[in-house]
């Protein structure tokens, strides 16, 4: 029955690479491509006009990328899933697409069989991240977020404030100028909202940031 | 002299030294004042004493006449005397006393026929009728009665003569008083030579004061002379001058020395200002001091034209980077986005249409990741669209998998809005130079690598432990020298500061670009 097919969307602003795509999955008889968009506001429309199961959708596209909007209309359509099929492989990407809120990640050069292997997890419910993927994203260890704690550089400045070094004695020995020293004591008495030296030291060792 | 001839001779007087033209003058002064003083005074002492002389002579003659006058009255005689009356013996004997007459000085008798009637002093052994006296004297006598003067007397002399006629009755005499002029001038000619003494003595001194006054006031002058000429050639005397005096020239001496101490101050500035140096100061002689002004003006110009030029250079570098930037931007995303999915887009087909085997996939997924290296090479995706912080992430990661190096890495981007791009870029070929240089050059094992953002500024950091280079000698390696200098320049262009220490413990470099 037709109502069994996934009907899946593409999006990408590459006609070859879309009918590639679509001939590959036509040939699915669980598949069925129902609609094409070859940019973010096009698929906007085409949401709208079809109803749909899962969105392959690019990053890079002209207009509006992939990712805004899969972030845009996460709400609008809460049972819509999206696989995100890019050129990028890099951690970045990854992350990014896992924030946004895609529910798979997949290389342009793809195989078939992970391609329908991928739609068909993703329609039951499941991520779809393959290892070589998850690694890009695990291995990724920054966070481009301030977070309250002391980055480790600041904790290391603090460390040797509290040991009694100088802020030219801190600059030689991490090698900075002392200006960047300066900037530091200044960015961790503001975090921790210290007014002088003695305080901040107070605050540092009640967080326990350092010992 | 003709016109032509005088004038050479004119223009040779003022063509004189200043020297000669005051010796000459004061010369000249003294010269004339003496000789006309004595001149002057000899004259008038002549004169007087000649008068003083017909005065003595005239009250001899009136004296002898008298006395003759007076005997002839007393007298019986009967006229014409004879030669050897006693009568005229004893006229004879008044005329002999001679007191006051001097050594030439003699009164004697003429009648009309100008003979002589008494002896002649100088003739004393000749009859006096034998003595012819027509002079000067005696014919004045016969013609105005008497007086005086200067005559040639009957010796050819030239005497002093005081005449007169005797009033006698029967008789028609004359008495004439007469002196040699050369024993009346005894004294002037006495006063003459020592005025002529004197003359000589006094031009003698006024010759040596003038050559002393002269050399005073001239010996300054030739050193302003100098002086002048010196600065006329644009040389700055190196001593100043000895001021003798509080005259004009003592004062022209201090401000010619206040002058030249003005000038090599202008002078040094002005060297200054060629050498580059336009952090010099200058003091303005005056308020009109025009040439002060104007080499101030022009350093003020250097000045802002020095910016300018750096600016100028700085942004036209900052254009060719950027249009360099730009270039790879464009060719990396022809690459990702022209040539990239194709290549897909090839394997889609070629695995459908199934006559591609494994080595095909294979190859096609392989220049794949060719054309994603290249591309990422030239300038990476995530750069562009995540920053520095993210793009560091990845690079150090793939560096750290294919070599033995220990990578710690902090990313303290906050907000990545706020980064520029250019400035993303720049510190990007900074990461990516600094750790080549360590994969090439430092043997080293741990990396550290921060990049912060602060508010004004964001602040990359790399340390590793290495055995360094020698900072100053950047021949060392070309390629090394060269990626320094580009790290510099690229830092620059955005007004950031560069900082690398080095030593055998390994080599730090440290860049801040500041964020507007």
């Amino acid at each position: 029955m037709s109502e069994e097919k996934i009907k899946v969307i593409i999006a990408d602003d590459h006609q070859l690479f879309r009918d590639g795509i679509r001939s590959l999955l036509q040939k699915q008889d669980f598949i069925n491509v129902v609609a094409e968009a070859s940019n973010g506001k096009e698929l906007l429309d085409t949401l709208k006009n079809h109803d749909a199961d899962i969105v392959l959708v690019d990053i890079s596209m002209p207009e509006m990328s992939g990712l805004e909007v899969i972030s845009q209309i996460r709400n609008d359509y809460p049972s819509l899933r999206f696989i995100v099929l890019t050129m990028h492989k890099d951690g970045q990407y990854v992350m990014q697409s896992a924030k946004a809120g895609a529910h798979g990640y997949l290389l342009k050069n793809v195989d078939e069989e992970e391609l329908v292997k991928a739609v068909s997890l993703v329609f039951e419910g499941e991520r779809y991240y393959n290892s070589e993927i998850k690694e890009l994203l695990v291995t990724n260890i920054t966070s481009g977020e301030q977070n309250k704690a002391l980055s480790p550089r600041e904790q290391e400045v603090l460390k040797l404030v509290a040991s009694g070094d100088t802020t030219k004695m801190i600059a030689d020995k991490l090698c900075v100028s002392t200006r960047t020293i300066e900037t530091h004591r200044v960015n961790m008495m503001k975090k921790l909202k210290a007014q002088n030296t003695a305080e901040l030291i107070k605050r540092a060792f009640e967080l326990k940031l350092i010992n | 002299m003709t016109m032509k001839t005088k004038k050479p001779l004119i223009q040779l007087i003022f063509n004189q030294q200043l020297s000669s033209k005051l010796i000459t003058s004061y010369l000249l002064i003294g010269v004339a004042a003496t000789m006309s003083i004595s001149i002057i005074f000899y004259q008038n002492f002549k004169q007087a004493i000649l008068e003083r002389t017909f005065e003595q002579l005239k009250s001899i003659n009136i004296l002898k006449k008298t006395q003759i006058e007076l005997y002839l009255q007393t007298a019986n005689a009967t006229f014409p005397l004879s030669e050897n009356s006693p009568e005229k013996k004893d006229i004879q004997e008044i005329l002999y006393e001679r007191t006051g007459m001097g050594e030439t000085g003699e009164s004697y008798l003429v009648d009309k026929s100008y003979t002589m009637q008494t002896k002649s002093r100088f003739f004393p052994e000749k009859k006096p009728q034998e003595i012819k006296v027509k002079t000067a004297g005696a014919i004045n006598a016969y013609n105005s009665g008497k007086g005086h003067a200067i005559i040639e007397d009957y010796r050819g002399v030239k005497v002093l003569s005081v005449y007169s006629r005797l009033e006698i009755p029967g008789m028609d005499w004359a008495l004439l008083s007469e002196m040699d002029l050369n024993e009346a001038m005894v004294p002037v000619i006495k006063v003459r030579n020592k005025i002529i003494w004197v003359s000589i003595v006094v031009l003698l001194g006024i010759t040596l004061f003038t050559l002393i006054v002269s050399r005073r006031i001239t010996s300054p002058v030739k050193e302003l002379k100098k002086v002048m000429q010196k600065l006329s050639k644009g040389i700055l005397p190196k001593h100043e001058l000895k001021r003798i005096s509080d005259d004009e020239i003592g004062q022209i001496t201090s401000a010619m020395n206040a002058l030249v101490k003005a000038l090599q101050k202008t002078a040094s500035f002005a060297h200054d200002i060629g050498a580059g140096n336009f952090k010099a100061d200058y003091q303005l002689l005056s308020n009109s001091d025009e040439l002060g002004k104007a080499l101030v003006q022009m350093r003020d110009q250097l000045i802002d034209l020095n910016v300018q030029k750096t600016q100028l250079e700085r942004q036209s570098k900052r254009f060719l980077v950027e249009g360099q930037e730009n270039e790879r931007i464009r060719i990396s995303r022809e690459l990702h986005d022209g040539i990239g999915p194709l290549l897909t887009t090839l394997k889609l087909y070629l695995s459908q249409s199934g006559k591609a085997d494994e080595s095909l996939k294979k190859l096609i997924d392989e220049t794949i990741s060719e054309v994603r290296r290249i591309s990422d090479n030239l300038m990476p995706a995530v750069l562009l669209d995540y920053g520095i912080g993210a793009e560091l992430d990845s690079y150090i990661k793939s560096v750290a998998e294919k070599t033995r190096l220990n990578f710690n890495y902090v990313n303290e981007i906050i907000d990545n809005e706020k980064v520029p791009v250019e400035v993303s870029i720049a510190l990007y070929r900074i990461a990516q130079e600094a750790i080549n240089n360590i994969l090439k050059h430092a043997e080293a094992t741990n990396v550290k690598v921060s990049v912060t953002q602060f508010d004004d500024r964001l602040s990359f950091f790399i340390q590793d432990d290495g055995e360094g280079f020698n900072l100053s000698n950047y021949r060392y390696e070309k390629n090394t020298s060269n990626g320094l200098r580009n790290m510099k320049e690229r830092t620059a262009l955005l007004n950031g500061e560069f900082f690398i220490n080095s030593t055998s413990k390994g080599t730090t470099i440290e860049v801040e670009i500041p964020l507007s």
